[in-house]
């Protein structure tokens, strides 16, 4: 079943064009994400998606339903973490929790959910006393009151440092375990890899790939990375002379060898090493990423 | 909605700034022009005392200033907190999260007045003599009128700077012509006839006559200005609200 229907999906502020012509499906019990940089179009089509924004065209159906047309029937069933979600200032997390839940018609016990993110410590604190981590977990907890059908999540660790990060990843690895179904916004690469079954490429409004993340990286026959030092300078073609290479770069001290037959490409350069007069270390061999993938699409790194 | 109300209530008295400013504040100004016998430089000529004037007057004045100031700043900082964004994608609506916060602003309004009416009657001798039964119905209607300019203020203004304008003109404005400090029989003709449909003015002079029983014979026209600004002001207010603040 179908959980969110997306069509042609336009959106204009003035004469910026942020969204132009999204198209996507996400499958009920799956975690779909939308991947790409700052400005990307990303939380414009989450918005338009919760409701918040009027398209300009296209279609949207979340469970079944037009959420422009009948908001309140799809409120109840969906859970949101807006990128930014703010809350009273002066209730601690338990009261705010509390007072979510009376929002909806049936709501999880308070106390369940303070247990259940690991919130029992902080549970009489307010929002704003929160770590990073904290906060994240309690926007969660929030948005997952009323037992929602469908949970989205707008860019949910950015800013957290790596621990948090990971303890937000095995918490939304759980609930896919449950099997709700998810769609979020990142511009982090290892958490589209980590957590999403299906990925959305998306830069400059567009979305210029849509599939597995594997499927993705393989599919576009993107190559895998052998990176090393060398004690000499290698002059670059005569690494790209040897079997199974097919780009080889350097930077400053670092050379980048591209292939798409890693174990072919590592024994020749070894066998190459024993007739050269250099030394090669700190080698380590990696495999293609996301990153490759979105800079093979669109030209420019994420970062960018 | 009974939770938002309690929730909208447990801020506010949480909230040691909004205390002062809506309780304690209107309580000392009272108290200051009170003693200072600022009567002496005034004309009267509505059958009160000053301190009984003064003290409907500041009722009035409090509540207008819950609404137009606190309560405008107050959801500029949920607005740019983030708040009300993550109310908007709840089923919560505009219209009953407006609903909720006045019933319990209502209910500030009436803790402000029996504050007023027991320092009132403690400190400066009052005696209310005039039909208090009216006063939940007076404070209902003129905070509603009130809250409503909040609401609208706070939908047009980003932040603290840009309603600062807002909330000076249109609380001034109210304040001097409302009947509050001094009679409004002490101004120009035509600042009488603006200042007579005006709610402030219409407010003062109801609570007057709940409390004291004078002026009655404009208690009929003074209710009349209050719904006209109910009805005029919740619809804009709900209109404005929803579109550019609630989102």
């Amino acid at each position: 079943m179908e959980v969110i229907q997306v069509q042609n999906l336009k959106k204009s502020y003035g004469k910026i064009q942020a969204v132009k012509g999204v198209s996507f499906r996400v499958e009920e019990g799956e975690v779909f994400g939308l991947l790409g940089p700052n400005g990307a179009g990303k939380t414009s089509t989450l918005e338009m998606l919760e409701g918040l924004r009027q398209p300009d065209s296209g279609s949207i159906k979340v469970l079944n339903v037009d959420i422009h047309k009948e908001p309140s029937a799809v409120r109840g069933k969906i859970g949101i973490a807006l990128q930014a979600s703010g809350y009273f200032e002066y209730l601690t997390l338990r009261e705010l929790l509390a007072l979510f839940g009376s929002f909806y018609k049936n709501s999880l016990p308070v106390e369940d959910l303070i247990n259940k993110f690991d919130l029992k410590k902080v549970a009489d604190s307010r929002f704003q006393d929160l770590s990073g981590g904290q906060r994240q977990r309690f926007v969660l907890a929030s948005a997952l009151i009323h037992k929602p059908k469908l949970l989205i999540l707008d860019e949910p660790t950015i800013g957290l440092d790596p621990q948090a990060r990971q303890k937000f990843w095995d918490i939304l690895m759980e609930l896919r375990a449950e099997g709700l179904t998810i769609l979020l916004s990142t511009h982090y690469l290892e958490e589209a890899e980590i957590v999403c079954d299906r990925v959305a490429i998306m830069d400059q409004g567009k979305i210029v790939a849509n599939d597995r993340p594997i499927k993705l990286i393989t599919s576009l026959g993107v190559a895998s990375r052998i990176r090393f030092m060398c004690s000499k300078p290698i002059n670059v073609s005569e690494l790209e002379s040897l079997p199974g290479i097919s780009i080889a770069r350097r930077d400053r001290y670092t050379y980048d060898l591209e292939t798409e037959k890693p174990e072919v490409a590592l024994r020749e350069l070894l066998e190459w090493e024993k007739k050269y007069s250099g030394k090669i270390f700190n080698l380590s061999v990696e495999q293609a990423t996301l990153e490759d993938v979105f800079l093979k699409l669109t030209g420019h790194s994420l970062q960018e | 909605m009974n939770q938002l109300v309690l929730t909208f209530l447990r801020i506010f008295f949480r909230n040691r700034r909004a205390i002062f400013f809506v309780l304690l504040l209107p309580a000392g100004i009272f108290l200051i022009l009170t003693f200072m016998r600022v009567e002496q430089i005034l004309q009267f000529d509505v059958g009160l005392e000053y301190t009984d004037f003064l003290l409907a007057g500041i009722m009035a004045y409090a509540i207008m200033q819950m609404g137009i100031y606190t309560v405008s700043y107050s959801l500029i900082d949920y607005k740019k907190q983030g708040v009300l964004k993550r109310l908007a994608v709840s089923p919560l609506s505009a219209r009953g999260f407006l609903q909720a916060h006045s019933l319990a602003r209502f209910a500030v309004a009436l803790i402000q007045v029996a504050v007023l009416l027991g320092i009132g009657m403690l400190l400066t001798g009052s005696r209310p003599s005039g039909n208090v039964m009216l006063l939940p119905l007076v404070i209902l209607l003129g905070s509603a009128v009130f809250l409503n300019f909040g609401y609208v203020i706070s939908a047009f203004a980003r932040d603290y700077e840009e309603a600062a304008p807002y909330t000076t003109i249109v609380g001034l404005g109210l304040g001097f012509l409302g009947d509050v400090f001094f009679s409004l029989s002490n101004l120009p003709a035509l600042l009488q006839n603006i200042g007579e449909v005006l709610p402030m003015s219409a407010l003062s002079g109801a609570m007057r006559y709940s409390l004291f029983g004078v002026q009655g014979q404009h208690f009929v026209f003074n209710l009349i200005v209050l719904c006209a600004w109910f009805v005029i002001g919740t619809v804009v207010a709900n209109a404005i609200f929803a579109k550019k603040a609630y989102k």
